[in-house]
Parts: C-alpha cells; sequence; structure tokens
C-alpha cells in the first residue's frame, strides 16, 4: 500500500500557488510556452510529491491549450491534422513515461520520481537552455534573420518517399513519411509525462526536422498539448494523482500571468526573449542540481548525507527557485513597463513623422524648421485684419517665403443682372483691401490675387487651393460679449473648408517670440496640434506648455487620460532641444487654454480642429472655437 | 480602469463565474478530493479531510490501520476534466478582458520590434 498525499492548503498555500501561478503564467506567455518547468518544481518545492505536481500541472495545461490552440488557429498557425497525429502517438509516448514513473515509484518510492523528475528536467534544460541562450547570441547579432528556412535535415527528411506511409500535411504543402511523425510524438509524450513539458522536443523537432515555420511549430504543439494534456490527465486520475485545487490554483493566478507576459512580448525584441528564457531555464536548472545528493542519498546510492545537510541543500535549491521565478517576473514586468514606455515615445515619435508627412506643406523638417514658404494672407480691408497682416508678413520674411495676398470680391450672379457695375464695385474694393496689406508688406516678395465668389470664405478657401498655400492667415471680427463665442462665420468656414492650417490672428496681436501652448485631450485632434506645436517650438526655439483640461465632474479615469495625454507630449519631445512644460487643469478647456496661455506669456495657442463645418461644427469644435474666439494672441487651428 | 470601457458588463460576468466555480470547488472540495483518491481503488483511513488514502490496498494491512475499502470509480477521473474545462474557459474569458479594461493592451502588430 502506498499514500498518494495531497498538499494541505492553508491561506499562505493558496497564495504561494496562485502567485507561483502567475509568475509561472507570466513567463509562460512571454516565453511562449514552458511555463511548467517553473510550476513542476515549485509545486514540488511547496511539498506536492513529483507525480501529484506533473499530473496537476498538466490538468492546469490541458484547457489552456485548447483555449490557445482555438485562438491561433484563427491566424492560421495551427495544422490541426499534424497536431492530432503527433498526439496520437505522444499518447503513447506519455503510456510508456508513465509506466516508467509508477514503476520508478513501486521501485525506489517517491525520492526514486523525485530524482527521475529532477534528472531529467537538469538533461532538457541544460540542452534546450543552451541552444536559446545560442539563438538569443544569433538573433541579437542579426536581427533580421529570422526569415524562415527550411533546414538541411528537414530538407531530407521531406524528399525521403516511403511508400504507404506518406502523409500531406498544410504546414509544409507537401508529404511526409509517418515514420519521421511517430518518434517525434512519442518523444513529446515522454518528456511530457516526466516534466509535463512536452514542447521542449516537439516544437523544435517540427521546426527542425519537419521543417515546420517556427510560428506554425508552437501553434500546433498546442494541439498535440491538448491531446496529450487530455490523455495525461485521464492516466494520472486513474491513478488518483491530480490534484484539481492545485491546478485551478495554479491556474487562477496563471490565466491572469499569461496574457500579461503574451502583451509584454509585443514590447520587446525577438532575443530578449530568447535571452529571459535561457536564464530562466538555466536558473531553474541550477536550482534541480541541489536536490540531487539528497535524493541520492535517500536511495543508497551515494554515501549517506546528514539530514541537516541535505535540508540546507533544499533550502538552497528552493532559495534559486524562488530567484528564478523573482527574476523571471521582474525581468517580463521590466520589459513591460519600459517597453510601453518606449512604445509610446515611438508612437509618438511615428505620429510625428506621419504628421510631417500629412503637414508636408505645411511644415518642413526638424532641421529646416517650420517651413511655411507659401502665405496665403486674406485681408478684408478692415482694421480687424491688421493683425493678420502684421503676422504674416512677420512669417514670410522669418520663413524667407512668398506672401499671398488676397481679397475677395464677394459678388452675387443674380444682382450682377440687375444691379450692372456692382461687380467691379467689389473687384474695386478688393483691389484697394489687397494694395493696402501689399504696401505694408512691401519688405517681403508678395503676389496679389483678387479672387471673386459669392461668399467670402469661398474666395479664400479657392485661392488657398490654387496657389497651393501652406497656410493660411487672417483676421478675426472683434465682436463683443456672447457673440465673441461665434468666430464669424467666415473664419469658421474657412477653417472648415481649407486645405492646411488656418492662422487666426486678432487685431491687436503680434507675431509669436514668446512662447507656444497647446491644447490636447489626447485626441486625434489634440496630437495633430501637438506635433505641429512641437515642430513649431523647435523651429522657433521657443518654449512649449502642454494643456489638458478636467472637468470637474470627470471620474479619475478622464482625470489619468488627461495627465496621460500631457505626458505623451512630453515624452514624446524629452531629448530635444525644447523647454516642455505640463500643465492639466480643472475648468472649462477654453477657460484653461485662455488662463494658461496667460500665466505662460505664450503668444501662440495651437489646437486641433477636426475642421467641419455646419452643425457638426457647433456639436464638436466648440472648444477651438470658444479660444478663437477669446484668444488676445494668435491661435493655430491644426486640421488634422 | 475606464469605467466606460464597452467590455465592462462581459468581464464582470465572466469573472462572476470564475468566482462562482471556483467557490463550488472549494466548498465541495472534500468531496472531490475523495472522488479523485477514489478513481482507484482505495484503503480509506479516517473521514473527511482527515482522511488518509492508500493506493493498491491490500485488504489485511487496510483492516490493520484501522481504514475500509473503497473499489475504484473510474468515471471520477471526469470530474477534474470537466471542472478544469469550465473554470479555464470562465476565467479565461475573464483574464482576456480584464487587462484590457485595465488599460493595458498589446502593442499592435504593425508597431511590433
Amino acid at each position: 500500500m502506498e499514500v498518494t498525499h495531497f498538499i494541505e492548503l492553508n491561506a499562505a498555500t493558496v497564495f504561494l500557488l496562485v502567485l507561483i501561478g502567475f509568475i509561472g503564467g507570466m513567463v509562460s506567455g512571454f516565453i511562449g510556452s514552458g511555463g511548467a518547468f517553473v510550476l513542476t518544481p515549485a509545486m514540488m518545492a511547496l511539498g506536492a510529491p513529483a507525480i501529484v505536481a506533473v499530473a496537476s500541472n498538466i490538468c492546469h495545461k490541458f484547457p489552456k491549450a485548447l483555449v490557445g490552440a482555438t485562438k491561433r488557429h484563427k491566424y492560421g498557425q495551427v495544422d490541426i491534422k499534424l497536431g492530432l497525429i503527433l498526439g496520437f502517438f505522444a499518447e503513447f509516448g506519455m503510456l510508456a513515461g508513465k509506466h516508467l514513473m509508477v514503476g520508478i515509484m513501486q521501485q525506489f518510492g517517491k525520492v526514486g520520481t523525485d530524482l527521475y523528475v529532477s534528472a531529467i528536467f537538469i538533461a532538457v534544460l541544460g540542452v534546450v537552455g543552451t541552444f536559446v541562450l545560442r539563438d538569443y547570441r544569433k538573433l541579437r547579432d542579426a536581427p533580421q534573420s529570422d526569415t524562415h528556412e527550411v533546414p538541411k535535415i528537414a530538407r531530407w527528411v521531406q524528399s525521403v518517399d516511403i511508400p504507404g506511409t506518406m502523409i500531406y500535411f498544410d504546414a509544409i504543402k507537401g508529404r511526409v513519411s509517418l515514420l519521421f511523425i511517430i518518434p517525434i510524438g512519442f518523444a513529446t509524450g515522454l518528456l511530457a509525462s516526466a516534466i509535463a513539458v512536452g514542447g521542449f522536443i516537439g516544437v523544435p523537432a517540427m521546426i527542425y526536422i519537419l521543417g515546420i515555420p517556427a510560428l506554425m511549430a508552437s501553434g500546433t504543439e498546442l494541439v498535440i498539448a491538448f491531446v496529450m494534456g487530455l490523455g495525461g490527465t485521464f492516466l494520472y486520475g486513474l491513478e488518483g494523482a491530480v490534484d484539481v485545487r492545485l491546478s485551478m490554483l495554479i491556474l487562477l493566478g496563471s490565466l491572469f500571468g499569461i496574457q500579461l507576459g503574451a502583451i509584454g512580448t509585443t514590447y520587446v525584441k525577438d532575443y530578449q526573449i530568447k535571452l529571459v528564457m535561457a536564464v530562466i531555464m538555466l536558473t531553474v536548472l541550477f536550482s534541480r542540481v541541489f536536490y540531487v545528493p539528497g535524493y541520492l542519498s535517500t536511495l543508497g546510492m551515494i554515501a549517506p548525507i546528514e539530514d541537516g545537510h541535505i535540508a540546507t541543500l533544499k533550502t538552497l535549491g528552493d532559495s534559486v527557485l524562488a530567484v528564478a521565478l523573482i527574476l523571471g517576473a521582474i525581468t517580463v514586468l521590466t520589459a513591460l513597463t519600459k517597453g510601453i514606455a518606449e512604445h509610446r515615445k515611438a508612437d509618438f515619435s511615428r505620429q510625428l513623422a506621419e504628421g510631417l508627412a500629412a503637414f508636408a506643406p505645411a511644415l518642413g523638417s526638424l532641421e529646416t524648421g517650420v517651413r511655411w514658404q507659401r502665405i496665403l494672407l486674406a485681408t478684408d480691408g478692415s482694421e480687424y485684419s491688421e493683425g493678420a497682416i502684421r503676422v504674416a508678413t512677420s512669417l514670410a520674411e522669418r520663413n524667407q517665403g512668398k506672401l499671398f495676398i488676397t481679397s475677395v470680391a464677394v459678388y452675387n450672379p443674380e444682382y450682377a443682372t440687375t444691379v450692372p457695375g456692382i461687380e467691379q464695385l467689389a473687384l474695386d474694393a478688393a483691389r484697394r483691401n489687397v494694395d493696402a496689406a501689399a504696401r505694408a508688406a512691401a519688405h517681403v516678395g508678395h503676389q496679389t490675387v483678387i479672387a471673386e465668389a459669392e461668399d467670402p470664405y469661398r474666395g479664400i478657401v479657392d485661392a488657398a487651393s490654387e496657389d497651393r498655400v501652406d497656410i493660411i492667415v487672417m483676421g478675426r471680427r472683434g465682436k463683443r460679449g456672447l457673440a465673441r463665442a461665434m468666430v464669424g462665420d467666415a473664419t469658421a468656414r474657412v477653417i472648415g473648408h481649407a486645405p492646411c492650417n488656418v492662422l487666426v490672428v486678432p487685431r491687436g496681436a503680434n507675431d509669436c517670440r514668446q512662447g507656444i501652448l497647446v491644447g490636447t485631450d489626447g485626441s486625434r485632434q489634440g496630437t495633430a496640434a501637438a506635433l505641429v506645436a512641437g515642430q513649431l517650438a523647435l523651429a522657433w526655439h521657443l518654449p512649449l506648455t502642454v494643456v489638458s483640461a478636467v472637468l470637474a465632474s470627470h471620474n479619475e479615469q478622464r482625470r489619468r487620460e488627461a495627465i496621460a495625454a500631457v505626458d505623451r507630449v512630453k515624452a514624446g519631445l524629452s531629448g530635444l532641444p525644447v523647454t516642455v512644460t505640463g500643465v492639466v487643469a480643472e475648468g472649462r478647456p477654453e477657460q484653461v487654454i485662455l488662463d494658461q496661455t496667460r500665466k505662460a506669456g505664450a503668444d501662440l495657442i495651437v489646437i486641433g480642429t477636426h475642421g467641419r463645418t455646419g452643425l457638426d461644427r457647433l456639436l464638436m469644435g466648440s472648444v477651438a472655437e470658444r479660444v478663437i474666439g477669446f484668444a488676445d494672441c494668435a491661435v493655430l487651428a491644426v486640421k488634422s | 480602469m475606464d469605467l466606460h470601457h464597452p467590455h465592462w458588463g462581459r468581464t464582470i460576468f465572466w469573472g462572476s463565474c470564475a468566482a462562482l466555480l471556483y467557490a463550488t470547488m472549494f466548498y465541495y472540495s472534500d468531496v472531490i478530493l475523495h472522488m479523485a483518491h477514489t478513481t482507484p481503488a482505495a484503503c480509506v483511513v479516517g473521514h473527511g479531510a482527515e482522511a488518509i488514502y492508500y493506493h493498491k490496498p491490500d485488504a489485511g494491512a487496510c483492516a490493520a490501520l484501522g481504514g475500509h475499502m473503497e473499489p475504484g470509480v473510474w468515471w471520477h477521473v471526469l470530474i477534474p476534466i470537466l471542472l478544469a474545462l469550465a473554470i479555464s474557459f470562465a476565467h479565461g474569458a475573464f483574464t482576456g478582458l480584464f487587462w484590457d479594461v485595465m488599460g493595458l493592451k498589446a502593442a499592435s502588430h504593425a508597431e511590433k520590434k
């Protein structure tokens, strides 16, 4: 008679099991598969006999494999036929392995199976760990060499034709003899029965012997793992060795961890994953070495060792294992946080780059500064265009660009027929307007354009399109009180329809020389504005203030998003020669932007706009519109 | 945590399902363990959580220990399998949504590396 005891569960062991599961899952999700080589020894360290640790590990693994296989199948990364055939023969391997394990248990007791499992662990982890380390070096030195090449052995295997045994597999788009499949399946099963990780043989064998692409091999392995896991759980269950509580507690943490680990991989490079894998494997291997003398001594295979020494060695082994686990967890979490931070930065840089491409007509590169080479000044001849004339002239001077001065001769063809000469009156008025502006801009290269249209905005937008200008500079009607909230139809419509960004300059405003402020809420429009503002700040060597507003009614999440939006811009510009200040303040967005502009002493506000008109404009562009309406300085409306 | 996240409802649903399954498993853990131990024939000494199970039992030795023999019931093996499938499904669905709701997302493939 023999006792198969399951470990006692108390708060501490439950916590440890969930934690081990979490860390094991995280490692597993991060390095593909093989968290079991952490889980099996960890369960053994908690006092579970090897057979229970292996059985419970297999039981927690097979449903996970099923879920994984189903997911990967959707992406075409699974050859079900190959997986099922390999799985079928792996079952025989498992049966053999289980008989071996039970035989060892009967012959040498629990310590015998412990030794057997430890020995296989050391051998497998040693070999595989070394291979992975070699792979890491190769990948690190030549990261591009990840294209799939059919290895020499695989080419030979695929060329062998043994009549009556050939099976077609989608994964290699060719036929392979069953005689090659059988030993691979068997060995996979044999290994899995001992250490619950058959993938260590299955995946490399599929890649190097059958010539299956790595991604497909790891996906197909999940099918094998499921078939084997189900069979293994059944077989071990019949022996009464499956402690489902243990399996499910491991699973509880593991599923959280595996998702986190998998997310982590998307933020790091392939060779970093390999390095983590190798380091963890070799550390776990190292931990098992400490247990072996104790096992050998108990079995009488070496001279007896004092119990105290065995206990010390075991503690050492447990500590090394704990270090491996913590190391794994720290590595994955560091990779995750660092990766996310870098990714955000890269993301911003990418947006900056994309933004540059998108705004190519409006913006120059970092080196050449903002290339507003073709500037359209729209004037209506009124006092409200004074600021615009000043700023546009100054911009043309600063950028050594060309100024196009336009005024719109507004007329209605219907009137033109009923009131003879009205057209000429409008043209004369427009001519006077552009001439007045041209006199102010006499010292810069300019060209005057008289636009004719039924509506002022149409004339300006058409002129902008025809002359392929980089920016439109125009004034704002100086309304008072509530009416200021509405920018005035012409300006709003120009912003809505213009093919480029629009700089709106109030009557008294001057050219931008002090500082730039940008409002962002993390939206597409906000980001577009931020990257233009960043470009301007860099090109003009001006300090940049990044502002995001939150309302008192906003929840914690919205507040965090506001902070994140500001941080993203700051992160994107870190390392560049520009002073960036981030502000998240409570209040209505337009009020916050105007207050902060005054506080920062900025004389240019950059704000994103979706550039819609009509009803949409009222619903969505209200912040941009109010800022433009109330600002005392120039406002650059950036179209996204 | 985004309280307006579109997956909140589903996350809570699957989380509750998983919690319920776990609670059931631990509530009946004595029964489940008993079934696991008596999948093969066993000699049971003691009762409930305190019971010790001897496999490959010998009737005489079992009687000497004051235990009683229980014949193996093969289908008990289905309990952990079904439980594992059910919990894995519910908990897997929950954890998949969990990190998403917490605002942690994978870098999209095009931006990877």
